[in-house]
Protein backbone atom coordinates (compact mmCIF):
# COMPACT_ATOMS: atom_id res chain seq x y z
CA UNK A 1 0.00 0.00 0.00
CA UNK A 2 2.63 2.56 -0.76
CA UNK A 3 1.67 3.94 -3.64
CA UNK A 4 4.04 6.23 -4.13
CA UNK A 5 3.32 8.34 -7.62
CA UNK A 6 7.16 8.97 -7.88
CA UNK A 7 9.07 5.81 -9.63
CA UNK A 8 12.43 5.12 -8.06
CA UNK A 9 14.94 3.94 -10.46
CA UNK A 10 17.21 0.86 -10.24
CA UNK A 11 20.31 0.29 -11.34
CA UNK A 12 21.78 -2.61 -13.16
CA UNK A 13 24.78 -3.46 -13.67
CA UNK A 14 25.51 -6.10 -16.74
CA UNK A 15 28.52 -8.41 -17.07
CA UNK A 16 30.98 -5.56 -18.79
CA UNK A 17 30.22 -3.23 -15.99
CA UNK A 18 27.43 -1.17 -18.19
CA UNK A 19 25.45 0.58 -15.89
CA UNK A 20 21.55 0.99 -16.98
CA UNK A 21 18.82 3.01 -14.57
CA UNK A 22 15.14 1.96 -15.39
CA UNK A 23 12.00 2.76 -13.79
CA UNK A 24 10.79 0.32 -10.89
CA UNK A 25 8.14 -0.73 -12.72
CA UNK A 26 10.08 -1.96 -15.43
CA UNK A 27 12.43 -3.81 -13.53
CA UNK A 28 9.23 -5.51 -11.87
CA UNK A 29 9.00 -6.96 -15.01
CA UNK A 30 11.44 -9.56 -13.98
CA UNK A 31 10.04 -11.81 -11.67
CA UNK A 32 14.21 -12.40 -10.52
CA UNK A 33 14.27 -8.55 -9.81
CA UNK A 34 11.40 -8.18 -8.20
CA UNK A 35 11.88 -10.38 -5.17
CA UNK A 36 15.36 -8.70 -5.07
CA UNK A 37 13.85 -5.07 -4.80
CA UNK A 38 11.75 -6.40 -2.42
CA UNK A 39 14.27 -8.39 -0.20
CA UNK A 40 16.53 -5.31 -0.35
CA UNK A 41 14.15 -2.27 0.11
CA UNK A 42 15.34 1.29 -1.20
CA UNK A 43 18.36 0.82 -1.72
CA UNK A 44 20.95 2.75 -4.42
CA UNK A 45 23.57 0.17 -5.38
CA UNK A 46 23.37 -1.20 -8.72
CA UNK A 47 21.90 -4.60 -9.13
CA UNK A 48 24.91 -6.86 -10.79
CA UNK A 49 23.18 -9.27 -13.39
CA UNK A 50 27.02 -11.04 -14.32
CA UNK A 51 24.93 -13.45 -16.55
CA UNK A 52 23.46 -10.98 -18.87
CA UNK A 53 26.10 -8.55 -21.66
CA UNK A 54 25.30 -5.24 -22.27
CA UNK A 55 23.31 -5.47 -25.60
CA UNK A 56 20.83 -8.16 -24.36
CA UNK A 57 20.34 -6.09 -21.22
CA UNK A 58 19.73 -3.18 -23.55
CA UNK A 59 16.99 -5.25 -25.47
CA UNK A 60 15.60 -6.78 -22.59
CA UNK A 61 14.89 -3.25 -20.87
CA UNK A 62 13.39 -2.16 -24.74
CA UNK A 63 10.85 -5.03 -24.38
CA UNK A 64 9.96 -4.52 -21.04
CA UNK A 65 9.46 -0.83 -21.56
CA UNK A 66 6.90 -1.64 -24.16
CA UNK A 67 5.25 -4.69 -22.25
CA UNK A 68 5.42 -1.88 -19.12
CA UNK A 69 1.43 -1.84 -18.85
CA UNK A 70 0.00 -5.69 -19.90
CA UNK A 71 -1.54 -7.68 -17.26
CA UNK A 72 0.45 -10.72 -15.59
CA UNK A 73 -0.41 -13.54 -17.50
CA UNK A 74 -2.48 -16.04 -15.97
CA UNK A 75 -1.12 -19.77 -15.56
CA UNK A 76 -2.19 -22.05 -17.70
CA UNK A 77 0.00 -24.39 -19.32
CA UNK A 78 -2.72 -26.16 -21.69
CA UNK A 79 -2.53 -22.87 -24.27
CA UNK A 80 1.04 -23.03 -25.80
CA UNK A 81 -0.10 -21.63 -29.29
CA UNK A 82 2.94 -20.50 -31.38
CA UNK A 83 0.89 -18.11 -33.90
CA UNK A 84 -0.42 -15.46 -31.47
CA UNK A 85 2.89 -12.89 -32.06
CA UNK A 86 1.71 -9.35 -32.37
CA UNK A 87 3.78 -7.55 -34.94
CA UNK A 88 6.17 -5.71 -32.31
CA UNK A 89 6.95 -9.32 -30.41
CA UNK A 90 7.63 -10.38 -34.41
CA UNK A 91 9.55 -7.16 -35.18
CA UNK A 92 11.31 -7.37 -31.72
CA UNK A 93 12.60 -11.07 -32.31
CA UNK A 94 14.24 -10.48 -35.86
CA UNK A 95 17.49 -10.46 -34.62
CA UNK A 96 20.40 -13.09 -35.49
CA UNK A 97 20.57 -16.67 -34.07
CA UNK A 98 22.90 -15.87 -31.27
CA UNK A 99 21.57 -12.98 -30.04
CA UNK A 100 18.06 -15.12 -29.80
CA UNK A 101 19.63 -17.30 -27.81
CA UNK A 102 21.21 -14.75 -25.45
CA UNK A 103 17.89 -13.79 -25.41
CA UNK A 104 16.46 -16.81 -24.13
CA UNK A 105 19.24 -17.51 -21.56
CA UNK A 106 18.79 -13.95 -19.98
CA UNK A 107 14.81 -13.85 -19.86
CA UNK A 108 15.31 -17.30 -18.24
CA UNK A 109 17.47 -15.81 -15.39
CA UNK A 110 15.54 -13.10 -15.55
CA UNK A 111 12.50 -14.78 -15.23
CA UNK A 112 10.38 -12.57 -17.53
CA UNK A 113 7.42 -15.26 -18.49
CA UNK A 114 6.34 -13.57 -21.72
CA UNK A 115 9.73 -12.84 -22.90
CA UNK A 116 10.49 -16.36 -22.33
CA UNK A 117 7.57 -17.54 -24.16
CA UNK A 118 7.50 -15.47 -26.72
CA UNK A 119 11.19 -15.90 -27.71
CA UNK A 120 10.85 -19.78 -27.06
CA UNK A 121 7.77 -19.52 -29.63
CA UNK A 122 9.99 -18.26 -32.40
CA UNK A 123 12.83 -20.45 -32.19
CA UNK A 124 9.88 -23.45 -32.28
CA UNK A 125 8.80 -21.57 -35.47
CA UNK A 126 12.03 -21.59 -37.09
CA UNK A 127 11.88 -25.91 -36.18
CA UNK A 128 8.38 -26.62 -36.81
CA UNK A 129 7.59 -28.30 -40.22
CA UNK A 130 11.76 -29.33 -41.02
CA UNK A 131 13.31 -32.38 -41.51
CA UNK A 132 16.13 -32.95 -39.07
CA UNK A 133 18.51 -31.89 -41.67
CA UNK A 134 17.48 -28.88 -42.68
CA UNK A 135 16.95 -28.20 -38.91
CA UNK A 136 20.73 -28.70 -37.89
CA UNK A 137 21.31 -26.79 -41.42
CA UNK A 138 19.58 -23.82 -39.77
CA UNK A 139 20.87 -23.95 -35.85
CA UNK A 140 24.61 -25.01 -37.46
CA UNK A 141 23.96 -28.15 -35.23
CA UNK A 142 26.96 -30.76 -35.81
CA UNK A 143 25.26 -34.26 -36.20
CA UNK A 144 27.07 -36.27 -33.10
CA UNK A 145 25.20 -39.31 -34.19
CA UNK A 146 27.47 -42.18 -35.81
CA UNK A 147 26.13 -43.12 -39.35
CA UNK A 148 25.10 -46.44 -37.50
CA UNK A 149 23.01 -44.69 -34.76
CA UNK A 150 21.21 -42.02 -37.76
CA UNK A 151 20.20 -45.20 -38.98
CA UNK A 152 18.72 -46.22 -36.01
CA UNK A 153 17.33 -43.58 -34.61
CA UNK A 154 16.13 -42.26 -38.23
CA UNK A 155 13.56 -45.74 -38.22
CA UNK A 156 12.88 -45.75 -34.56
CA UNK A 157 11.16 -42.06 -35.69
CA UNK A 158 9.39 -42.91 -38.62
CA UNK A 159 6.34 -44.39 -37.50
CA UNK A 160 4.24 -41.23 -37.43
CA UNK A 161 5.21 -39.58 -40.71
CA UNK A 162 2.31 -39.11 -42.31
CA UNK A 163 -0.24 -40.17 -40.51
CA UNK B 1 45.24 -35.88 -59.36
CA UNK B 2 46.82 -38.98 -57.93
CA UNK B 3 46.70 -37.45 -54.63
CA UNK B 4 43.23 -37.23 -54.60
CA UNK B 5 41.66 -40.33 -55.75
CA UNK B 6 44.14 -41.70 -53.04
CA UNK B 7 42.46 -39.66 -50.60
CA UNK B 8 38.72 -40.51 -51.57
CA UNK B 9 39.95 -44.00 -50.98
CA UNK B 10 40.92 -43.25 -47.93
CA UNK B 11 38.19 -41.48 -47.16
CA UNK B 12 36.03 -44.68 -48.29
CA UNK B 13 38.00 -47.00 -46.20
CA UNK B 14 36.82 -45.45 -42.59
CA UNK B 15 35.74 -48.18 -40.68
CA UNK B 16 31.97 -48.83 -40.35
CA UNK B 17 31.76 -48.54 -36.59
CA UNK B 18 33.11 -44.83 -36.26
CA UNK B 19 33.49 -41.86 -33.77
CA UNK B 20 31.55 -38.75 -34.23
CA UNK B 21 33.10 -36.29 -35.92
CA UNK B 22 32.76 -32.96 -34.50
CA UNK B 23 33.29 -30.41 -37.39
CA UNK B 24 33.21 -27.03 -35.22
CA UNK B 25 35.44 -26.15 -32.89
CA UNK B 26 33.92 -24.38 -30.30
CA UNK B 27 30.13 -25.68 -29.67
CA UNK B 28 27.23 -24.18 -31.88
CA UNK B 29 25.07 -22.02 -29.89
CA UNK B 30 22.33 -24.15 -30.16
CA UNK B 31 23.99 -26.75 -28.25
CA UNK B 32 24.87 -24.18 -25.12
CA UNK B 33 20.63 -24.16 -24.18
CA UNK B 34 20.06 -25.69 -21.10
CA UNK B 35 18.00 -28.92 -21.30
CA UNK B 36 14.81 -27.20 -19.45
CA UNK B 37 14.93 -24.18 -22.14
CA UNK B 38 15.16 -26.78 -25.06
CA UNK B 39 11.99 -28.42 -23.54
CA UNK B 40 10.51 -25.21 -23.01
CA UNK B 41 11.06 -24.76 -26.74
CA UNK B 42 9.67 -27.84 -27.66
CA UNK B 43 6.52 -27.78 -25.82
CA UNK B 44 5.49 -25.16 -28.69
CA UNK B 45 6.03 -27.53 -31.33
CA UNK B 46 2.56 -28.83 -32.10
CA UNK B 47 0.51 -31.23 -30.90
CA UNK B 48 1.29 -33.94 -33.57
CA UNK B 49 3.90 -36.44 -32.34
CA UNK B 50 6.06 -35.46 -35.92
CA UNK B 51 7.51 -32.61 -34.58
CA UNK B 52 8.75 -34.70 -31.54
CA UNK B 53 10.22 -37.66 -33.71
CA UNK B 54 11.98 -35.06 -36.17
CA UNK B 55 13.91 -33.12 -33.44
CA UNK B 56 14.54 -36.04 -31.86
CA UNK B 57 17.20 -37.12 -34.99
CA UNK B 58 18.94 -33.76 -35.06
CA UNK B 59 21.82 -34.62 -32.38
CA UNK B 60 22.07 -36.28 -29.19
CA UNK B 61 21.29 -33.76 -26.62
CA UNK B 62 17.91 -32.93 -28.44
CA UNK B 63 16.89 -36.39 -28.56
CA UNK B 64 17.22 -36.88 -24.98
CA UNK B 65 14.84 -33.95 -24.87
CA UNK B 66 12.42 -34.97 -26.98
CA UNK B 67 12.22 -38.39 -26.32
CA UNK B 68 11.63 -37.73 -22.18
CA UNK B 69 9.35 -34.44 -22.91
CA UNK B 70 6.33 -34.10 -20.80
CA UNK B 71 4.29 -34.29 -23.90
CA UNK B 72 4.53 -38.16 -24.35
CA UNK B 73 2.99 -38.45 -21.01
CA UNK B 74 0.53 -35.92 -21.89
CA UNK B 75 -0.46 -37.51 -25.17
CA UNK B 76 -0.49 -40.69 -23.48
CA UNK B 77 -3.03 -39.27 -20.51
CA UNK B 78 -5.33 -37.41 -23.45
CA UNK B 79 -5.48 -40.83 -25.34
CA UNK B 80 -6.53 -42.81 -22.13
CA UNK B 81 -3.69 -45.37 -22.94
CA UNK B 82 -2.08 -47.15 -20.10
CA UNK B 83 0.83 -45.50 -18.25
CA UNK B 84 4.04 -47.57 -19.16
CA UNK B 85 5.48 -50.06 -16.64
CA UNK B 86 9.59 -49.29 -15.52
CA UNK B 87 10.02 -52.50 -15.55
CA UNK B 88 8.87 -53.61 -18.68
CA UNK B 89 11.02 -55.61 -21.43
CA UNK B 90 10.28 -53.24 -24.20
CA UNK B 91 7.59 -50.15 -23.64
CA UNK B 92 9.14 -48.63 -20.76
CA UNK B 93 8.19 -44.89 -21.52
CA UNK B 94 5.52 -42.80 -22.85
CA UNK B 95 7.00 -42.36 -26.02
CA UNK B 96 7.26 -46.34 -26.70
CA UNK B 97 3.56 -46.50 -25.54
CA UNK B 98 2.56 -44.37 -27.92
CA UNK B 99 4.60 -46.08 -30.81
CA UNK B 100 2.69 -49.40 -29.86
CA UNK B 101 -0.83 -47.66 -30.31
CA UNK B 102 -0.46 -44.99 -32.70
CA UNK B 103 -1.47 -47.29 -35.34
CA UNK B 104 -4.87 -48.06 -33.71
CA UNK B 105 -5.91 -44.56 -33.88
CA UNK B 106 -7.21 -44.14 -36.82
CA UNK B 107 -10.46 -45.93 -36.96
CA UNK B 108 -10.26 -46.68 -41.07
CA UNK B 109 -6.73 -48.01 -40.72
CA UNK B 110 -7.30 -50.14 -37.89
CA UNK B 111 -10.74 -51.53 -39.06
CA UNK B 112 -9.00 -52.50 -42.40
CA UNK B 113 -6.97 -54.66 -40.42
CA UNK B 114 -9.15 -56.46 -38.16
CA UNK B 115 -11.75 -56.28 -40.63
CA UNK B 116 -14.90 -55.30 -39.32
CA UNK B 117 -17.25 -53.47 -41.22
CA UNK B 118 -20.84 -52.10 -41.02
CA UNK B 119 -20.30 -48.27 -40.47
CA UNK B 120 -19.88 -45.84 -42.59
CA UNK B 121 -16.95 -43.36 -41.79
CA UNK B 122 -17.67 -39.80 -42.09
CA UNK B 123 -14.68 -37.92 -42.50
CA UNK B 124 -13.76 -35.03 -41.23
CA UNK B 125 -12.51 -31.97 -43.58
CA UNK B 126 -8.96 -31.71 -42.85
CA UNK B 127 -6.16 -29.20 -44.05
CA UNK B 128 -2.83 -30.70 -43.96
CA UNK B 129 -0.98 -27.74 -43.40
CA UNK B 130 -2.84 -27.56 -39.83
CA UNK B 131 -1.04 -31.22 -38.80
CA UNK B 132 -0.36 -29.32 -35.53
CA UNK B 133 -4.25 -28.24 -34.21
CA UNK B 134 -4.89 -31.37 -33.53
CA UNK B 135 -6.92 -31.93 -30.51
CA UNK B 136 -6.99 -34.85 -29.48
CA UNK B 137 -9.50 -34.17 -26.14
CA UNK B 138 -12.11 -31.81 -27.64
CA UNK B 139 -12.62 -33.59 -30.78
CA UNK B 140 -12.32 -30.59 -33.02
CA UNK B 141 -10.17 -31.85 -35.74
CA UNK B 142 -9.51 -35.75 -35.34
CA UNK B 143 -12.64 -37.15 -34.59
CA UNK B 144 -15.46 -38.87 -36.98
CA UNK B 145 -18.50 -40.10 -36.49
CA UNK B 146 -19.55 -43.15 -37.38
CA UNK B 147 -22.90 -43.55 -38.85
CA UNK B 148 -24.48 -47.07 -38.49
CA UNK B 149 -26.34 -48.33 -41.67
CA UNK B 150 -27.16 -45.40 -43.50
CA UNK B 151 -28.68 -43.02 -41.17
CA UNK B 152 -27.50 -40.13 -43.56
CA UNK B 153 -27.09 -37.68 -40.88
CA UNK B 154 -23.92 -36.07 -41.74
CA UNK B 155 -21.43 -34.40 -39.78
CA UNK B 156 -18.89 -32.37 -41.14
CA UNK B 157 -16.46 -30.29 -39.72
CA UNK B 158 -16.18 -26.64 -40.09
CA UNK B 159 -14.47 -23.62 -38.41
CA UNK B 160 -16.96 -22.34 -36.63
CA UNK B 161 -20.26 -24.15 -35.47
CA UNK B 162 -18.51 -26.89 -34.38
CA UNK B 163 -19.10 -27.15 -30.98
CA UNK B 164 -22.42 -26.22 -31.63
CA UNK B 165 -22.50 -29.40 -34.05
CA UNK B 166 -21.17 -31.89 -31.68
CA UNK B 167 -23.22 -30.96 -28.99
CA UNK B 168 -26.00 -31.77 -31.45
CA UNK B 169 -24.54 -34.77 -32.85
CA UNK B 170 -23.89 -36.11 -29.32
CA UNK B 171 -27.49 -35.77 -28.24
CA UNK B 172 -28.50 -38.27 -31.15
CA UNK B 173 -25.77 -40.60 -31.45
CA UNK B 174 -24.81 -42.49 -28.59
CA UNK B 175 -20.91 -41.09 -27.72
CA UNK B 176 -19.92 -44.86 -28.58
CA UNK B 177 -19.89 -43.54 -31.93
CA UNK B 178 -17.76 -40.27 -30.95
CA UNK B 179 -14.57 -42.13 -29.64
CA UNK B 180 -13.65 -42.82 -33.01
CA UNK B 181 -10.41 -41.00 -34.87
CA UNK B 182 -8.85 -40.93 -37.99
CA UNK B 183 -5.28 -40.92 -38.70
CA UNK B 184 -3.92 -37.60 -40.94
CA UNK B 185 -3.07 -40.17 -43.97
CA UNK B 186 -7.14 -41.46 -44.18
CA UNK B 187 -8.24 -37.99 -43.29
CA UNK B 188 -6.03 -36.64 -46.40
CA UNK B 189 -7.44 -39.38 -48.53
CA UNK B 190 -11.05 -38.89 -47.38
CA UNK B 191 -11.19 -35.22 -47.40
CA UNK B 192 -9.54 -35.22 -50.83
CA UNK B 193 -12.83 -37.47 -51.75
CA UNK B 194 -15.13 -34.93 -50.30
CA UNK B 195 -13.63 -32.13 -52.30
CA UNK B 196 -13.60 -34.22 -55.44
CA UNK B 197 -17.56 -34.05 -54.43
CA UNK B 198 -17.35 -30.27 -54.13
CA UNK B 199 -15.61 -30.20 -57.64
CA UNK B 200 -18.51 -32.16 -59.35
CA UNK B 201 -21.27 -29.98 -57.67
CA UNK B 202 -19.30 -26.68 -59.32
CA UNK B 203 -19.39 -28.15 -62.48
CA UNK B 204 -22.78 -29.20 -62.45
CA UNK B 205 -23.43 -25.37 -61.59
CA UNK B 206 -21.43 -24.22 -64.31
CA UNK B 207 -23.01 -26.15 -66.96
CA UNK B 208 -26.45 -24.47 -65.57
CA UNK B 209 -25.16 -20.81 -66.07
CA UNK B 210 -23.32 -21.56 -69.28
CA UNK B 211 -26.60 -22.95 -70.42
CA UNK B 212 -28.86 -20.00 -70.07
CA UNK B 213 -25.68 -17.72 -71.84
CA UNK B 214 -26.50 -20.45 -74.34
CA UNK B 215 -23.03 -21.90 -74.12
CA UNK B 216 -21.67 -25.48 -73.97
CA UNK B 217 -19.08 -26.44 -71.81
CA UNK B 218 -15.62 -26.65 -73.09
CA UNK B 219 -13.66 -29.04 -71.36
CA UNK B 220 -9.92 -28.08 -72.22
CA UNK B 221 -10.71 -24.35 -71.17
CA UNK B 222 -8.47 -23.28 -68.73
CA UNK B 223 -11.20 -20.86 -67.27
CA UNK B 224 -13.69 -23.50 -66.79
CA UNK B 225 -11.15 -25.53 -64.83
CA UNK B 226 -10.23 -22.63 -62.80
CA UNK B 227 -13.71 -22.09 -62.10
CA UNK B 228 -14.62 -25.28 -61.09
CA UNK B 229 -11.87 -25.77 -59.21
CA UNK B 230 -11.06 -22.68 -57.16
CA UNK B 231 -14.78 -21.42 -58.00
CA UNK B 232 -15.17 -18.83 -54.78
CA UNK B 233 -15.93 -15.92 -57.64
CA UNK B 234 -19.20 -14.84 -59.26
CA UNK B 235 -19.88 -17.42 -61.71
CA UNK B 236 -21.71 -14.78 -64.00
CA UNK B 237 -18.42 -12.93 -64.03
CA UNK B 238 -16.13 -15.84 -65.15
CA UNK B 239 -18.74 -16.81 -67.77
CA UNK B 240 -18.93 -13.22 -69.05
CA UNK B 241 -15.25 -13.46 -68.92
CA UNK B 242 -15.32 -16.78 -71.15
CA UNK B 243 -17.81 -15.38 -73.67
Amino acid sequence: MTGAPEQRNVKLTSSEGTEFKVERDVAEKSVLLKNMLEDVGESDMAIPLPNVTGPILQKVIEYCIHHRDDPVPAHDDDTKKTDDIDDWDAEFCKVDQGTLYELILASNYLDIKPLLDLTCKTVANMIKGKSPEEIRKTFNIANDFTPEEEEQVRRENEWCEGR
Amino acid sequence: MESEKNSTQEYKMIPKISRPVYIFETPPVALILPQEILCEIFSYLGKHPVHFTRVAQVCRTWKFAADNHLYWRRLTRSLELPDPKPRAYKYKTYKSVILKNWGKFCTLCHMRKTRSNGFHIKPVFVDMGKIDKIDFRASTWFNVVLLEDKNSASFVNNDDNVQDQIQVVKREITSRFLKHRLCCRCNAIYSRFIREEGVNERRILLYSILEKFGLIYQRDNVLCDRFVFYGEGDPTKIVQELV
